[in-house]
């Protein structure tokens, strides 16, 4: 096993022995995830793998995406588990779901934000159209316990500079005549579509919104800040921040992330909708500094580069229902997730 | 009061004056104007094939030395200035190009397309900032848009990870009040500094660049005498005067900058742009600058008004890389005018 491989299984172990929830609902279930070969869908994997290896749940999994065989062609460490099926599909077009599913994860989007700019009709077609196809899939379900709507914290729209953090009751503007809001118009449809089918149907769902992470296995070909910083870094640097880097976000790490979803899907209240992230803010800036202490020699870090008008903001969640509700915890600090992803990376690309 | 807005001053000379010079500029040319460009603090030094990486050929015009060769006596003189291409996909291929250019040492690949097409910037750009270097957006023939249509383009670059966006008025047909509103669009919603690149069809090329940098541009791309394409590009001397005029912070020498355009009045003479009924009527026709040779030459071939080709070019909204239209266009003229 090479060492990228075993900080992966090490998070594992540790999220798992540090979260201590309960997911015993989920011994002897058939999870179907779409979009199932993803960052998330990829570490629900490796906590599924550790859950039926170490501590016998005998969860079978169903791989929907549309890269499903190549995904299980190139991740050999979900080799010979003949608990896991993979379905290659389009969302768009799912017609039907194993008729033996009990839980669903609905994580299948385009959240490539250069996709978004390039092909906005296939961002809301993907979404909405995906959403309502394995909605009605759904509904045909006899045994069907839990449906997890992986939204966004884009619904929000702008978080005010005021407010510390944000609850899943805030609701901020967003422009639906500008097209680079198609990702999340298209997540506040799929939202409304779901909770339809909640209202008429009785669907059991529990909507999540993620917020920013970093980790194993996210792409650093991603334009967003922790990526590109991180890649920039581990080429050399320097850093870029077009404004001043007061602006504000926070970042959790991978296997909390996945652990979380996991702990909603076990036990997330029907009707509940989650935050999903680390409530624990930090300036791009300082974020950046973390970053580059990674490194000898330490990369430099430009700010101001973009127009000067550039106006901060902020992004941050208040996950008080994930925690009260789910019991779940952040266990990974920020300096430690950037760590071992830094790690992560390095030994991956050797 | 001095001006707190840091400008980047780009110098497009080896790059943009290859169309002037049908693209056979030699290795002691790019290595004593590399030189000259260097001690002027220029930011950037551009150097290539008029229509960048890979476009070497019969159709839009073969380079003396190739892309590899252009790009190393450059590299081995620069040393604060960092080296950039233009890129346009399409002549540009990731494996084939721009990969060799990436290890041999280019800082900046400035993305070009059609001003409505940034859509096939996305590959090459996500390739370059995934190498770890920098990438521009850059929308050439940008007269032909609205400052609206422009702020969607220039967007889907900023998406893709561009870390600058230069707006080229490639056939020289804006004017100052143009260039301000196009501008300020962008510099009021877009994150990344915003760029222009002048040509001196309409001999405004100074006062556009002068309109961009008030309304907010913080990049400025200039020639040495102006030399480039059609009449021309806006002389990097007198922006380098500007500029300091103006109290912007710039790493610019000044005389180092005016001695560098002595030399490449030396270097390029009897290339250096003029305006004459050529480059004006494809300044108000809106016809990329680089055509202007071309024409010259086939309206010869056939007989008629180069001045009607470059018109009827521009009803036909033609773009560069459509050097073959310029064949179609005066051979049925001069049908016509049989």
């Amino acid at each position: 096993m090479n060492l990228a491989q075993k900080l992966v299984e090490g998070d594992v172990t540790a999220v798992i022995t540090k979260q201590n929830v309960k997911l015993d609902a989920l011994r002897g279930k058939h999870i179907f995830i779409s979009g199932g070969t993803g960052f998330l869908g990829t570490w629900l994997l490796e906590i599924i793998k550790e859950l039926n290896s170490t501590y016998d749940f005998k969860i079978r999994v169903t791989v929907f995406s549309r890269k499903a065989k190549d995904f299980a062609r190139k991740h050999t460490q979900f080799d010979n588990l003949d608990y896991i099926t993979y379905i290659n599909g389009d969302i768009r077009y799912l017609s039907e779901l194993p008729l033996d599913t009990e839980y669903i994860i609905h994580a299948a989007s385009v959240s490539d934000r250069r996709l978004a700019a390039s092909t906005p009709n296939a961002v809301a077609d993907t979404i909405g159209l995906g959403t309502m196809q394995i909605l009605r899939a759904s509904n045909l379900l006899e045994n069907l316990n839990k449906f997890i709507l992986l939204s966004s914290c884009l619904i929000y729209g702008k978080q005010t500079w005021d407010l510390d953090s944000i609850d899943e009751e805030y609701t901020g503007s967003i422009s639906c005549d500008q097209v680079g809001n198609v990702y999340a118009e298209s997540k506040r449809f799929s939202e409304i579509l779901a909770q339809s089918y909640l209202n008429e149907y009785k669907l059991p769902l529990v909507i999540l919104r993620p917020f920013a992470f970093i980790g194993p296995h996210l792409s650093l070909q991603l334009p967003w800040a922790g990526t590109d910083f991180i890649r920039d870094s581990l080429l050399g640097g320097p850093i870029r921040i077009m404004g001043d880097g007061s602006t504000i976000r926070s970042f959790m790490y991978a296997s909390d992330y996945a652990f979380w979803v996991l702990a909603a899907l076990a036990n997330g209240a029907s009707r509940k909708k989650y935050n999903v992230g680390n409530p624990e803010s930090i300036k791009l800036i300082d974020f950046a500094e973390l970053i580059v202490s990674q490194f000898t020699p330490k990369r430099a870090i430009l700010t101001n580069i973009g127009q000067k008008n550039q106006s901060k903001s902020k992004l941050v969640p208040n996950v008080d229902n994930a925690i009260n509700d789910l019991r779940v915890s952040v266990t990974v600090p920020l300096t430690e997730a950037i760590e071992r992803t830094i790690y992560w990376h390095k030994e991956s690309l050797k | 009061m001095p001006n707190t807005a840091s400008l980047t001053i780009c110098d497009v000379t080896l790059r943009d004056g290859s169309h002037a010079y049908n693209h056979k500029i030699t290795a002691d040319q790019i290595y004593a104007y590399a030189k000259a460009s260097e001690e002027s603090g220029f930011d950037y030094l551009e150097v290539g094939h008029g229509n960048g990486l890979g476009a070497s050929s019969l159709q839009v015009g073969e380079s003396l030395l190739s892309d590899y060769e252009m790009l190393r006596y450059a590299k081995n003189v620069l040393k604060n200035t960092k080296l950039s291409v233009h890129v346009i996909p399409g002549f540009a291929t990731l494996q084939k190009d721009i990969e060799p250019a990436i290890k041999l040492g280019v800082d900046l690949f400035r993305i070009g397309c059609h001003c409505t097409e940034a859509d096939i910037s996305q590959k090459h750009i996500s390739f370059i900032r995934s190498a770890g270097k920098e990438a521009w957006g850059v929308l050439m023939m940008s007269h032909m848009a609205s400052a609206e249509v422009l702020l969607e383009e220039c967007k889907k670059m900023q998406s893709y990870g561009a870390q600058g966006v230069v707006l080229m008025d490639s056939a020289g047909a804006y004017t100052p009040s143009e260039t301000s509103k196009k501008i300020s669009v962008l510099v009021e919603n877009l994150e990344i500094p915003v760029g222009f690149h002048a040509h001196n069809n309409l001999g405004l090329s100074i006062a556009n660049s002068l309109s961009a940098i008030e309304t907010g541009a913080r990049i400025l791309d200039g020639t040495a005498k102006g030399f480039g394409a059609g009449a021309g590009n806006a002389p990097i001397e007198i922006i380098a005067a500007l500029v300091k005029k103006l109290n912007y912070p710039t790493n610019i020498n000044l005389y180092k900058a005016l001695d560098a355009a002595e030399l490449a009045a030396n270097l390029f003479s009897g290339s250096l742009p003029k305006s004459d009924s050529i480059t004006i009527v494809s300044g108000i026709s809106g016809v990329f600058s680089g055509f202007s040779k071309p024409v010259v030459r086939i309206a010869e071939k056939y007989k008629i008004d180069p001045r009607d080709i470059l018109t009827e070019l521009g009803l036909k909204n033609a773009v560069g890389g459509q050097e073959d239209l310029i064949v179609e266009v005066a051979s049925v003229l001069a049908l016509k005018s049989k």
